[in-house]
């Protein structure tokens, strides 16, 4: 778990102090001190708005310190600009990468910085010295290739082997798990690992409370801008963790209720959709909560938008209460009970400009004639707001004002007015905090308590293994194997996700 | 920098009241810049401030106001109308022809000229929904195309015949000195603002610009709507054109050569968003009266026409700038 | 990176080699002044291009060259062709260079702007295709390319003596409206009008708004016109769509017949106007009369070699006492049959 030995030099490379950040009407980062010693894996925890993001943009120096000093190696540094701060060896991986598709690995990996004078540039220096890079980062492919078509773990190896490029000191990395598998995430462990041998230090933030004890040396956790504490990995258990990063006891991340589960009330048979999905069949019964696991491309989210219509099948056919339906487009899902919340709520799941009230009725619109009842709808969202105890301060307010959280509860409370019985969630934690999880898993179970059928996506496996009443692997566009309850285990499924063991 | 002075004045609001001001924001901005205007032309002016003055810009933005509030409705869907300008002259000269050639009555030639232009409108809807074009580029074929059967039913000459009556529609003055197209203004305005707060097609078009794809998954037969919007904006610029018509007694097949411009430009600096999901009837209006305050103020100043595209496109900016910066506040807000 | 190489050094070839071969393609007469030497017999093609298709005048223009062709011994073909606006500016340097390329045997045509189309006359000349101005000719105009239009100057010289003469001693307000910047024609009417206009100190110009050659923009502005000068006398429009415009916006304000209005061209409805009293006089060109002298132009030069001079048209001015008389008449509605000549 831990990296480098007890050879660490004392001095810590990166020493912030009294740091603040103050943007208008809000205090981002307050007076946080920290240290950063070299080779060591420091992860940065906190829920959303507890101002990791913003520290991060201090270190790099993408935005300037309102107040405080930043120290590398002992020496005070003056605020210059993003360029500044790589001269001096911080490097920042950001969520969404700064790569030009188009281009190739080492012309990305080298630019701004191009090997070459009098404006010409020396392609073979630079692809050789890209070549190097890539072995130290454990990339195994030909630097001219165009970054566009790897994949997102190799860009993401791409982008780090770019930091290396600046001889970076200090890395740091913007939850970077968030679009890996299993194995992936292992294979970026081990490159983190190799990197703190060198003596890099690096600086990772997350919330996924199980790679932060697979992977932290030490952490630190944010709250409202200040640091709560700065412990070594050893000292902290999960519901420490929590409680430090929420400031309060959550018993129950994961609220499994017992329900009785009924009779079957969806079933997909033989769902084709060319290389995308190869005949794929399941069932969904009331008060079932069904997971649906695999690996990032294995077609889980296909698969739900294929049955709500999103998508067209070349062939198949789904059942709803044992009669044949013809599902075809979403208006005609949502006609039969179907409702499905999107993987991507912001990208597709909400009209952020919109406001609460309109996002929530978008599905089912109280309106007699082609004329709304805007008081209908009034009720309809104050009460969904009660209900689903959605935060916000007026029901009119822009859904792109409040927290990933309350966000997604909106998005639930859309599909509950369309009085769906059966639901696909798809991913519907991400971006989410610690705190809002909960109360979202809550939901989910309630829901299924009160006899709805539940298909729960989602790439975090603990999630799955401790909601779901049965978890469907798929794997490569198939359906690679059914796993109940009873058989649980996390080997199994990744057995089956990647396809190391056929259906049981 | 004017940002940040701007962002720190209102953060010092209460939040609902800050609320409501990021949504008015654009509508006052445009707002306080055509009461500036009205203010300036006012002393400059002794002859602006008049009835007849003041009636005779209503009367002269009522075809523009008239399209802009129909693309207004098309903007808000992220969409565009490049075509409102030929579509009007194609209705107008066909409007006069049904009652010139074919001795329509005027009721029936005026809504005759309405529905070619909802006809040119549900080909924009149906290229645009069905065919998957980008509405600049249907839009801007249909600018063409219009313009083009524009000039070949009327072999390039303008064209006459329409009863004296027919100058009512644009001409007509009510008790009290109140000129018909002013009337027309009030009462298009009205529906509009009913349709975009009242009904499914304004939610559903509001909802569609703002997130295409969350429209679609929430069951909005979207093709529907979206084809809608375009007949409804076909309609409104025809209806614009026979109010032109009827102002000259004629059909001018080179009548609104650049007419979209002044179109597009009420409806932006009105607040709404070529992003699509914003945008409000009251907001287009202000933008098309500043405009026509502008041409208006600058003949009774004598200034060149020229410097008035001037003074219209800088205003432009400025618009759209405003928009920017309160884009850039609201997401600065939610992480 | 070779393949990179080869594609530049290919390209750069086949750059050159379109370069020469566009230069051996067949320039009757090219470079030398045209006219000069023997002429061509059989067919003549040539394309009669307005500023804009869509108003009367053109159209007349038209039906002179027409004229002129059928009249012509041996064959002449027209091509009638024009954009949509007279300040479509790139579109008619387009259509005539298309032209060009067709290889017809000459081009008569107004320009939409005088020193940008003086490059499409030129380049026709290198090409060996004869070029005649109607109307609006080239800034500077080539010495053997004849113009025949009216002389605006001279013409607008003399509305001002008209205005003052409705007028009388104690003069008045005049408007003026415009339609194009930039056209010959609109730059030579304002010239001659300003000119006149020196030796009525009692004609005060009060207004100038452009109707950008658009009916419904020349009601919008003088209508703001007649707010801002309640006292305005007079109206001199420099064009049929300015005419009509601002006549029908004394109409609609009641000031019918209180303003005297003189205007260009004489459309029907501008002459329905002189009937109704709305208009007090039109200066009427010859449009007939320089598609006709234009084409035969034209033709001499290419049949026969020789440079043509131009001409003035002439104008005819038309008022309530004269308009039904027959000479006017021919001038307002002219026929192959009954030629205003």
């Amino acid at each position: 778990m831990s990296s480098a030995e007890t050879e660490r030099a004392p001095e810590p490379v990166i020493r912030l102090r009294n740091i603040s950040k103050e943007f208008p009407g809000v205090l981002a980062v307050d007076e946080v001190d920290l240290d950063i010693l070299p080779g060591e894996v420091h992860v940065v925890a906190g829920e959303n708005g507890a101002g990791k993001s913003t520290l991060m943009k201090l270190l790099s120096q993408v935005e300037r310190p309102s107040a405080g000093e930043i120290e590398l190696s002992g020496a005070p540094v003056e605020f210059h600009g993003p360029r500044h701060a790589q001269n001096l060896g911080v490097a920042m991986v950001y969520q969404e990468f700064a790569l030009a598709p188009d281009l190739s690995v080492a012309e990305n990996l080298f630019m701004g910085r191009e090997p070459g004078r009098f404006g010409f540039v020396n392609r073979r220096a630079e692809t050789s010295e890209a070549g190097e890079l890539l072995e130290r980062v454990g990339l195994d492919l030909s630097p001219t290739r165009p970054v566009a078509g790897l994949t997102v773990a190799e860009q993401q190896r791409v982008e780090i082997a770019k930091a290396l490029a600046i001889e970076a000191k200090v890395m740091i990395l913007d939850e970077p798990t968030a679009t890996l598998t299993e194995r992936e995430i292992e294979e970026l462990f081990g490159v983190i690992r190799s990197l703190t041998d060198e003596g890099i230090a690096v600086l990772y933030i997350s919330h996924r409370l199980d790679e932060i004890f697979r992977i932290a040396d030490r952490v630190t956790v944010m709250r409202d801008g200040k640091v709560v504490d700065t412990v070594p990995a050893g000292e902290l258990d999960e519901n420490k963790l929590v409680r430090m990063m929420v400031g309060r006891e959550i018993t129950d991340l994961y609220p499994k209720h017992e329900v009785e589960i009924k009779d079957v009330v969806l079933r997909a048979t033989g769902i084709c959709r060319g290389n995308v999905l190869k005949d794929c069949s399941f069932e969904m019964r009331e008060g079932e909560i069904l997971g649906f696991a695999g690996l990032v491309g294995a077609g889980r989210t296909e698969l739900a938008r294929a049955v709500f219509g999103a998508d067209r099948i070349e062939s198949g056919s789904i059942e709803l209460d044992g009669r044949e339906v013809a599902v075809g487009t979403p208006q005609r899902a949502i006609e039969a009970g179907i409702g499905y919340l999107t993987e991507d709520r912001k990208g597709e799941g909400l009209a952020l400009q919109l406001g609460v009230d309109k996002n929530i009725t978008l599905a089912n619109l109280p309106a007699s004639f082609g004329f709304i009842d805007l008081g209908a709808e009034r009720r309809v969202a104050e009460r969904q707001r009660e209900r689903l105890d959605i935060r916000t301060p007026s029901i009119r307010r822009a859904v792109r004002m409040l927290s990933g959280g309350n966000q997604q509860k909106v998005v639930v409370a859309r599909w509950l007015e369309t009085k769906a019985r059966i639901l696909f969630f798809d991913e519907p934690t991400r971006g989410v905090d610690v705190g809002a999880k909960a109360e979202i898993f809550q939901l989910i179970g309630g829901l299924a308590e009160e006899g709805r059928a539940i298909v729960l996506i989602s790439s975090y496996l603990p999630e799955l293994l401790n909601m779901c009443d049965r978890i469907l692997v798929m794997r490569e566009g198939s359906v690679s194997g059914e796993i109940s309850r009873n058989e649980f285990s996390e080997e199994r499924v990744i057995a089956l996700a990647t396809g190391a063991e056929e259906a049981s | 920098m004017i940002s940040n002075v701007l962002t720190s004045i209102t953060q010092r609001l209460p939040d609902a009241v800050r609320d409501r001001l990021y949504d008015a924001v654009s509508q006052l901005a445009a707002g306080g810049a055509l009461l500036v205007i009205i203010l300036f032309l006012s002393i400059v002016s002794p002859d602006f401030l008049t009835a007849d003055n003041l009636f005779n810009v209503g009367s002269q933005v009522a075809y523009t106001a008239v399209m802009a509030i129909g693309v207004t409705l098309v903007i808000i869907t992220a969409g565009i109308d490049l075509s409102v300008g030929s579509v009007a002259a194609l209705s107008g000269v066909l409007g006069v022809m049904m009652m010139g050639n074919l001795g329509l009555p005027v009721p029936l030639g005026i809504l005759g000229g309405t529905l070619v232009g909802a006809g040119a409108g549900l080909v924009n809807g149906l290229l645009v929904s069905v065919a998957g074009l980008n509405p600049f580029i249907a839009t801007l074929g249909m600018l063409t195309v219009a313009r083009g059967l524009s000039y070949i039913v009327t072999d390039a000459v303008a064209v006459f015949g329409a009863p004296d009556s027919f100058r009512l529609l644009g001409q007509g003055v009510l008790a009290g000195g109140i000129p018909i197209p002013v009337l027309i203004i009030i009462l298009v305005a009205l529906a509009g603002y009913v349709v975009l707060n009242r009904t499914r097609l304004g939610r559903y078009a509001y909802a569609i610009g703002s997130n295409l794809e969350a429209a679609r998954l929430s069951g909005i037969p979207v093709r529907r709507y979206l084809t809608s919007v375009y007949v409804i904006s076909g309609a409104l610029a025809g209806f614009g054109g026979m109010i032109a018509a009827s102002r000259v007694a004629s059909g001018q097949p080179n009548f609104g050569i650049g007419l979209e411009l002044d179109v597009i430009a009420a409806v932006v600096i009105g607040g709404a968003s070529l992003f699509g999901g914003q945008g409000t009837i009251l907001g287009t209006l202000i933008g098309a009266f500043l405009i026509a305050l502008i041409r208006n103020g600058s003949v009774l100043l004598d200034v060149n026409t020229y410097y008035q595209q001037i003074i219209i496109g800088v205003v432009i900016w400025l618009a759209v700038y405003w928009d920017q910066f309160r884009r850039k506040r609201l997401a600065a807000e939610t992480e | 990176m070779s393949k990179q190489i080869v594609a530049i050094l290919l390209s750069a070839i086949l750059a050159l080699a379109a370069a020469a071969c566009a230069e051996v393609r067949e320039s009757g007469g090219g470079g030398g002044a045209q006219g000069e030497g023997g002429g061509k017999q059989g067919p003549v093609e040539l394309a009669v291009v307005p500023k804009a298709v869509g108003f009367d005048f053109w159209e007349q223009v038209r039906i002179g060259a027409q004229c002129a062709a059928d009249k012509s011994e041996g064959q002449v073909d027209i091509s009638w062709d024009g954009v949509t606006a007279e300040t479509d500016v790139s579109g008619q340097v387009d259509l005539l260079t298309n032209f060009i390329t067709q290889g017809v045997d000459g081009l008569v045509y107004a320009a939409t702007d005088a020193k940008v189309l003086y490059d499409v006359t030129k380049n026709a000349k290198d090409n060996g295709v004869t070029v005649v101005n109607v109307d609006s000719g080239t800034k500077p105009q080539p010495e053997d390319v004849p113009v025949f239009a009216t002389d605006n100057v001279a013409a607008a010289r003399k509305v001002p003596d008209l205005l003052a003469k409705e007028l009388g001693k104690e003069g008045g307000e005049v408007a003026f409206i415009p339609f194009q910047q930039g056209t010959l024609t609109n730059e030579q009417r304002e010239q001659g009008f300003k000119e006149g206009l020196k030796d009525h100190p009692e004609l005060k110009l009060v207004a100038e708004q452009s109707s950008q050659s658009q009916y419904n923009t020349a009601l919008t502005v003088t209508e703001n016109i007649l707010t801002a000068n309640p006292n305005l006398d007079a109206i001199f429009a420099a064009n049929e769509p300015g005419v009509l415009g601002a006549a029908e916006a004394v109409r609609q304000a009641g000031k019918a017949g209180d303003i005297t209005i003189v205007g260009w061209d004489g459309n029907p409805k501008e002459v329905e106007a002189v009937r109704d009293g709305l208009v007090s006089t039109l200066v009427v060109q010859n449009p007939f009369k320089m598609g006709y002298d234009g084409v035969n132009a034209a033709v001499e030069i290419i049949r026969e070699g020789k440079t043509v001079q131009g001409g003035d048209t002439g104008v005819t001015f038309v008022n309530k006492a004269n308009v039904d008389d027959p000479e006017v008449e021919s001038v307002l509605d002219p026929t192959c049959e009954d030629p205003p000549l």
